[in-house]
């Protein structure tokens, strides 16, 4: 194992937790001097019941990415179910009740319109989860059929996306995010098209790299010669071996979309009233950070919980997912 | 190795002009006219088509795009319909700030993420790993504004270690850096890390080993310096975020840097402004990768031979 | 090169300010070397500011706004008039006493005559008065920078001249000369009206018409009010260094025809981020901070310096708009029940601590013709209730708040309640919201739905008030008021031209009676006191009379 892979695991990795996802640029054309070796990526494709052995592996090895799974689960049910868990109704006010500390009414007290921040928590969840999935799903699904097509078709479509991904990647995610917003408004709508826009490229170049490898493969090689038709070898073949990658990237990636809206509220130009996402909770909230902290602080540490428990399910799954790291 | 190189800047070219195109139009298809949004409401009609004359504005949008490159090549940005001035200058002045900033944060995010990875990989999937690396990825998992806030408060506000805000001492610096550097420490610390765990799983680490060199020294001598190379390349990939990270630090701190003219372009709605600020950032960036990937070129016995 | 091109700009800069005989701040011996900032504790400057051309700051007094401005040329901007309050005279200035009544004071006119007709005016100009660049102040000073007022690139405050006599000739381009102004002698200026306007010396008060150079600002060219430099007037400070995004840099007019400020100079510090200004004022790093920029740790401030808190009334309406376009707006019965469904007080002690009054009218409190007497609007929602019922709406309708994405967040919080508040007697209000611009467009096409804005005079002058919205009906449209009786607008029209002032103000109060009591074209919201919190050493700090109330830093000392 060379550490010209270890590098590009690390670009699958990277960053995308840093709040400014989409900055592959280095690889740009150093990644296309040093493919993966097909034999290594291979390695333990074709494999389905390894990943029963890996999930094993993993509650074995890494308690800490297990513990963050069912954080995010719960956080999950906690935003699906957010009515019948939340003590109250989150767009209640209650304009004498404001700015209280918290109480046993109140368990995280209440905000400048007199209300309870955690049923707004409970219910922000419900946005800030699918500001964190939905950007990221879309964006994802765009770069990982460009990054396919480019990768398999080659010549002038590689050519052709891999330069818009390039183009793409340059931008500092957040300016680009924030030009968007300039350019359509504020609005969770918005921020939803702002970030899927911005994300696709890193997908691209990943997904566009594992192709590469995996269609001078046998099984692929072998369907082809059958006759079988480029877009099921694509989705049906080719796909299922970026899966591993993909989801290590998709873990990744979240944390990064719902700390992006939060700079973009900061900014101005993210999600608008009542809506409450947590972003917009810590913006707001930060006004009173010196008379009353847990406004802001709240919704800070429910920003930090579920960037991390991603964080660290990311890395737990990618320790043991992913195709380059798998060798050892 | 020269073709090569060669090769490499002629790639980034049809970038640059794609960055440029896809923010030209981005920026060009806002709603609402722009001449309206800038002057106010005290303004009458005739002044106000005038005004779109004289920009330029009521020209087919190739023209515009074509006088704009041309232009640009020539370092002119543009001028400000807020501020009267060029563009150019206005970014050249912030500049300065940017890069202090930045680079000060990049020692910062270096230290902590590298101390952090080397931990957490002598410690493999011990305590300290997972606290180490919970540590560098703390200033991640919060919003960047938040974190700036929270070491105002403790570090300049309550301790009164360091100013509130500015940017003219080094005593200013110091907080602005670490929440702008902490903020990158984590996937330092991540890519320090799994990049040391595979180095050492090498057969020159195990034949150090067998020699009977102790641990520390295996790491520190040997395998630290093969699993560098990737994260001294990894600085270019950083810049973008770095860039991105401080139009926040310098919103909270006052710095006035290029990521605060972003911020001003937003705010008042002044399209040259924001289109040279974001031009000039990602032209940074273009090169800052350009460097680095030619670095990585030189510095890479394997690709320089391989090439 | 960048450092050369930023010695170049200092260097500009400081032989600007030798000629402009504002050097120094009344510290001698300041050369470029020893710039320290005022602020910022032990922190020590290593490199001067390009844009502080070396001036020496020690001593200043310490300001912050939370963005920069845009120009201190005030015929370009409508709203960065902190610094042309301070560089600049206007031939009239408004003075409020200690009762809060406010009264039209001369400054660089002396004295002035007005014609039977009310149409002409005749100035005599204070003799003696010397520019900051040592120039004399002459009527050609005055009939150059009306004329550029209309005329400048970038003017943005051409309606305060409209009433002059050929402006809008000037304007179009089909005169060279403004008629309607004329220097009769080197201190006498004539201007003519092209009808009576009764409000014209309050205008003449307005920051945007203060008092340039004619020789310094044509030299400037589009430099005047960029470049400090060149950027001078006969006020009590010059303008000294700006670093864009960082500060502003005054030092005071030794010159200055009232006496030389007590204070040697003042740093603005331009800071974003609220929080930042309220620990660097907690920090002893400033010495003045508008509560405005922290509206919501103004509690905070009140409690922790209660006696470090200076206030004066902001003499500015916030109203909440009805589109009489939209449905149901145009029965009368539904918009007095929106003006009887708002608990105005709620919202203001809410969001303001209670800091101002409710207002009834168009007429803000600490405005000329303020009426104590008018009409009030009860809150009162079980009548807003019987009103819809009785106009067909007893279930109640939904109706659109137009939610402008720039406004600050206490405005949103406002629509935040109102939206509650409606709900409360069954109408459903939705918020939508725009970006700026498209707000402002659609505003301006007269399609806005609901919206909550606050206009703030430009001269103390009732005039300022109802003509701007219901003075015709482009101005009513433009509003998104869309308010359809001409009968009214027609006489709100012909009150500027009254000359008597009973008789205008009588008027005034009448039509205000009619558009807001009996057809409630609007809901008047409520009108703020103005806080500042003043470090221990300021004194004698006044918030300025002014629609912005912006700040005037004449008068002020800095104690120990």
């Amino acid at each position: 194992m060379t550490d010209e892979k270890a590098r590009l695991t690390e670009e699958n990795a990277k960053g995308k937790a840093d709040g400014n996802a989409g900055t592959y640029t280095g690889e740009r054309e150093t990644a296309k001097g040093r493919q993966p070796q097909p034999e290594e990526a291979g390695a333990q494709l074709g494999e389905s019941d390894t990943w029963t052995d890996k999930m094993q592996t993993l509650m074995r090895q890494n308690k800490l990415a297990v513990f963050s799974a069912v954080m995010i689960l719960l956080m999950i049910l906690v935003a699906v179910f957010a009515p019948l868990v939340a003590p109250y109704d989150h767009l209640a006010q209650s304009l004498p009740d404001r700015l209280q500390d918290p109480s046993a009414a109140h368990w995280l007290g209440t905000d400048e319109l007199g209300r309870d921040v955690l049923s707004r928590i409970i219910f922000g969840a419900r946005i800030s989860l699918t500001i964190g999935l939905l950007p990221t799903l879309i964006s994802m699904s765009i770069g990982t059929v460009l990054g396919l097509c480019a990768g398999f078709y080659g010549g002038k479509t590689d050519f052709i996306i891999m330069r818009l991904a390039d183009v793409m990647l340059a931008f500092p995610s957040l300016l680009l995010a924030m030009v968007v917003m300039y350019t359509m408004g504020g609005g969770l709508i918005n921020i939803f098209i702002a970030l899927s826009l911005v994300n696709w490229a890193g997908t691209a170049r990943i997904v566009r790299s594992q192709t590469l490898s995996l269609k001078e493969k046998e099984f692929v090689e072998a369907a082809r010669s059958i006759g079988v038709k480029k877009w099921t070898i694509m989705f049906r073949h080719i796909l299922p071996n970026c899966l591993p990658s993909l989801i290590v990237l998709f873990t990744l990636n979240i944390p990064s979309a719902i700390l992006s809206e939060a700079s973009l509220s900061f900014l101005g130009i993210g999600a608008q009233p009542p809506s409450a996402s947590w972003g917009l909770m810590v913006v707001r909230g930060k006004k009173y950070l010196f008379s009353e902290p847990w406004l802001s602080i709240a919704p800070s540490v429910a920003i930090m919980i579920v960037v991390l428990a991603f964080n660290f399910l990311g890395d737990g799954l990618r320790d043991v997912l992913d195709p380059y790291l798998k060798e050892q | 190795m020269l073709s090569r190189i060669l090769k490499r800047i002629a790639i980034s070219i049809p970038v640059l002009v794609g960055v440029v195109l896809a923010i030209f139009i981005m920026l060009r298809i806002v709603p609402g006219d722009p001449v309206t949004t800038m002057l106010g409401e005290h303004v009458n009609p005739a002044v106000i088509e005038k005004i779109s004359r004289e920009m330029g504005l009521d020209q087919p949008l190739h023209i515009q795009f074509i006088k704009y490159v041309a232009n640009a090549l020539q370092g002119d940005f543009g001028t400000s319909y807020r501020l009267n001035r060029n563009v150019t200058q206005i970014i050249l002045d912030a500049f300065p700030n940017t890069v202090k900033l930045s680079l000060l944060a990049a020692a910062v995010a270096w230290l902590i993420g590298i101390v952090a990875g080397i931990v957490a990989a002598i410690q493999q999937n011990k305590l300290l790993d997972r606290l180490f690396m919970g540590g560098a990825l703390m200033g991640v998992s919060m919003p960047v504004f938040m974190t700036a806030l929270v070491l105002q408060y403790v570090f300049a506000f309550k301790l009164k270690w360091f100013p509130v805000s500015g940017f003219d001492s080094w005593q200013a610096m110091v907080l602005p850096a670490i929440a702008l550097g902490w903020n990158s420490a984590g996937s330092i610390a991540r890519m320090t890390r799994s990049n040391l765990v595979e180095v050492m799983q090498n057969d020159f680490i195990r034949t150090a080993r067998a020699k009977g060199l102790r641990e520390n020294g295996v790491i520190v001598g040997h395998a630290l310096k093969n699993a560098m190379l990737p994260v001294v390349t990894m600085m270019a990939l950083q810049l973008s975020s770095m860039l991105s990270g401080a139009v926040l630090t310098e919103s909270v701190f006052g710095v006035p840097g290029i990521g605060r003219l972003a911020v001003n372009g937003i705010e008042t709605r002044d399209m040259p402004l924001l289109q040279g600020t974001v031009v000039f950032t990602t032209i940074l960036i273009i090169l800052g990768n350009l460097i680095a990937d030619l670095l990585y070129n030189v510095l890479d016995p394997r690709i320089r031979e391989g090439a | 090169m960048k450092k050369r091109l930023s010695l170049a700009l200092a260097a500009v800069m400081t032989l600007g300010l030798v000629l402009s005989g504002c050097k120094g701040g009344g510290n001698s011996g300041s050369g470029g070397e020893n710039t320290t900032p005022a602020a910022g504790g032990d922190a020590a400057a290593e490199t001067p500011a390009s844009g502080d051309a070396g001036v020496d700051t020690t001593g200043f007094m310490i300001d912050v706004l939370n963005a920069d401005i845009q120009t201190a040329d005030v015929q370009k901007t409508t709203k960065d008039y902190t610094l042309p309050q301070n560089i600049y005279d206007r031939l009239l200035e408004i003075e409020v006493d200690d009762a809060g009544t406010s009264k039209i004071v001369p400054s660089l006119a002396e004295k002035w005559d007005i014609s039977g007709d009310g149409l002409e005016y005749t100035f005599h100009l204070r003799q003696g008065v010397k520019f900051q660049n040592g120039n004399d102040f002459t009527a050609e000073d005055v009939v150059y920078t009306f004329h550029r007022l209309l005329t400048v690139e970038n003017g943005v405050n051409t309606e305060l001249l409209d009433q002059v006599k050929g402006a809008a000739e000037v304007i179009e381009g089909s005169a060279d000369t403004l008629e309607g102004v004329e220097a009769v002698d080197d201190y006498t200026v004539k201007i003519t009206l092209k009808e009576p306007f009764a409000a014209f010396l309050s205008c003449l008060t307005a920051p945007g018409l203060s008092i340039y150079d004619s020789e310094a600002t044509e030299a400037a060219g589009d430099q005047f009010g960029m470049d400090p430099a060149v950027t001078v007037g006969t006020g009590p400070f010059c303008f000294a260094g700006w670093t864009f995004n960082d500060q502003l840099v005054l030092v005071r007019n030794e010159n200055y025809w009232k006496g030389a400020s007590q204070l040697p100079g003042v740093v603005i510090k331009i800071i974003p981020d609220t929080e930042t200004q309220s620990m660097m004022f907690e920090s002893g790093e400033l010495d003045l901070l508008d509560l405005d920029f922290v509206t919501d740790a103004t509690d905070r401030f009140l409690e922790s310096y209660p006696d470090q808190i200076v206030q004066g009334p902001r003499v500015g309406i916030t109203y909440f708009t009805l589109n009489f376009n939209m449905e149901p707006f145009q029965d009368v019965k539904v918009r007095k029940a929106v003006q009887m469904a708002i608990d105005r007080q709620a919202i203001l002690d809410a969001l303001y601590g209670g800091r101002g009054q409710v207002e009834h009218g168009i007429y803000p409190y600490g405005l000329i013709g303020f009426n104590e007497g008018q009409t009030k609007i009860s809150y009162d929602p079980e009548g807003a209730k019987a009103l819809l019922a009785e106009a067909g709406y007893a279930d109640g309708f939904t109706m659109e708040l137009a939610a402008d994405a720039s406004a600050s967040d206490t405005v949103t919080m406002a629509l935040e309640i109102i939206k509650e508040q409606l709900a409360a007697v069954g109408i459903n209000a939705e918020i939508k919201n725009y970006d700026e611009s498209t707000w402002l467009e659609t505003r301006k096409a007269g399609g806005l739905g609901s919206f909550m804005s606050t206009w703030t005079a430009d001269f103390n002058d009732p005039e300022n008030f109802i003509y701007t919205f219901f003075g015709n009906e482009e101005k009513t449209k433009i509003r998104s008021i869309n308010y359809p009786d001409t009968a009214v607008m027609s006489r709100v029209s012909a009150a500027r031209g009254i000359v008597n002032e009973d008789e205008r103000l009588a008027e005034y109060q009448a039509l205000e009676e009619k558009l807001i009591h009996e057809d409630a074209a609007w809901v008047p919201m409520y009108s703020r006191t103005h806080l500042w919190a003043v470090s221990k050493r300021v004194q004698n700090f006044k918030p300025v009379w002014s629609g912005v109330s912006d700040r005037m830093y004449y008068g002020v000392s800095l104690g120990e």
